[in-house]
Formats: structure tokens, C-alpha cells, sequence
């Protein structure tokens, strides 16, 4: 695995790390002051749906790739 | 949090206001720009370059770099939507039989509540500025007090002079009421 690909992973989780954690603070934020219609509460709903199936998609992806690596140096 | 706890006991709510639908339908319009960008441009990548999406090698291909760099791109955007719809939603302008309440959201962690009285309000203006406001029927509404301060100001409300005009109505009952000389 070259370095540069092992640097933008880790440019990866940092940068996603800090929007999860701004997501965080907008979620409870929302909880505290905006869930109080049927409105509110399906938009919230469909935010975290979204935010975890494009957490999970990227989850995967690099999953997949460590999961080659493993092989690829297995067969090595 | 409930409008209804900001209530006196008596008191109703007469007038509610939040920001007109176009200033939904101005963010939901410049945010679905963003969300299908990458879109298109791993559409057109995968039709002149589908080598570049092709995982078969062991080596870490473009294509993780595409998936990765617009997962990225996505939550970005995806949180920012979600906030502006959040700050659209929690500002709120409500006028109930005895006085005027603004709540009003600046970012994440400032959140203001002003209340005025109706008696202690001088004047009510409502302003329509540009070709679509003017269409669509929305503007600001500026409540003054004796003290010649700009009280509140109701930003892009729907029928901005039917606003004022209640509220004035509003403000006029409730001095009557109270019998109180201008």
C-alpha cells in the first residue's frame, strides 16, 4: 500500500471525524430545540439515515481495500 | 422545545410566522446542485474512463480515491443542508393576545428570545424588496417601540403587510383593553 494512499486515508478519518463531531453538536441541538413536530422528526430521521449509509458505504470501501491489501500480501 | 411552554396561562397564540417556503426552496435547490455533482462527475468518469472504477488490482485503485473523496464531499454537504434546514426551522415570530415573542437561531450555539408587550409597541412596517419577493409575497416586517428601537424584525415572512396590519390591529384591541393613552 503506497504512503500517499495510507496519508489520504488518514486525511479521511480526520476529516470525517470532525464532521461527525459537528453532526453531533447539530443533532443534539435539534433534539433539544426542534423535535416537536412530525415534520422535524422525519427530516431529522432522514439526516441520520443518510449520514450512516454514507458512513457505512465508506466503511465498506475501506474495508474492502484492507481486506485486499491482507490478501494481496498473503499471496506474497 | 414547545411553544407552548413560553405561554402564560390565558394566553393563545394568534399569529405564527416562520421564513416563506422560498428560502426552503432556495437552499433545497443550491444543496441539490452540491449533493448530484460528484454524481455527474463519476457518471462521466465511468463513461470515458471505466478503467478508473475497476477494483480487480490489489494496489488501491482511482476508483477508492472517487468513492472515499466523494463519501467526504457528501457528509460536508449533507451536515450543512441539515443545519441550514435547522436554522430555517427554529426561527420563530409568534404574536399571542398580549404580547410579540422572536426566537430566533444564529448558528449553532447562539439563540435569542425577545418578547415585547403589544401595548408598548409604536409602530409596525412591512418592507417587499425585489422582483421575486414582490411575486411570491414575502418581506420584512420591522416592530418599533416608543423608544424609537427596532424591537424585532420579522425576516421574509409570507404576506408581510397583512402581518403588519394585524398586528397593528392587535397592538390597538390591547391598549383598548388596557386603557392606555398613546
Amino acid at each position: 500500500m503506497g504512503i500517499p494512499f495510507v496519508a489520504f486515508l488518514l486525511l479521511y478519518v480526520i476529516a470525517a471525524s470532525c464532521i461527525m463531531v459537528f453532526a453531533s453538536f447539530t443533532l443534539y441541538h435539534a433534539v433539544k430545540y426542534a423535535l416537536t413536530s412530525s415534520v422535524s422528526i422525519v427530516v431529522t430521521t432522514i439526516f441520520v439515515c443518510g449520514l450512516l449509509g454514507i458512513l457505512i458505504m465508506s466503511g465498506v470501501t475501506i474495508s474492502q481495500v484492507a481486506w485486499d491489501q491482507v490478501l494481496y500480501f498473503s499471496i506474497l | 422545545m414547545k411553544i407552548e411552554r413560553l405561554l402564560h396561562p390565558q394566553e393563545e397564540v394568534l399569529i405564527f410566522l416562520r421564513r416563506d417556503k422560498w428560502v426552503l426552496l432556495k437552499m433545497a435547490l443550491l444543496y441539490g446542485v452540491l449533493l448530484f455533482g460528484p454524481l455527474a462527475i463519476v457518471a462521466i468518469a465511468w463513461w470515458f474512463f471505466p478503467q478508473w472504477l475497476d477494483r480487480q488490482t490489489a494496489e488501491p485503485s482511482i476508483s477508492v480515491f472517487i468513492i472515499l473523496g466523494s463519501s467526504l464531499y457528501y457528509l460536508f454537504v449533507w451536515v450543512f443542508l441539515y443545519r441550514a434546514w435547522l436554522d430555517y426551522y427554529l426561527d420563530v415570530w409568534f404574536v399571542t393576545n398580549e404580547r410579540v415573542v422572536s426566537i430566533e437561531q444564529k448558528g449553532l450555539f447562539s439563540r435569542t428570545i425577545a418578547e415585547q408587550r403589544l401595548f408598548r409597541i409604536q409602530d409596525v412596517h412591512a418592507e417587499v424588496h425585489g422582483v421575486i419577493a414582490t411575486v411570491l409575497d414575502f418581506g420584512n416586517v420591522t416592530i418599533q417601540t416608543a423608544a424609537a428601537e427596532v424591537v424585532f424584525e420579522f425576516k421574509e415572512v409570507p404576506k408581510p403587510h397583512l402581518v403588519a396590519r394585524n398586528i397593528i390591529k392587535l397592538v390597538e384591541w390591547d391598549k383598548r383593553r388596557r386603557n392606555v393613552r398613546e
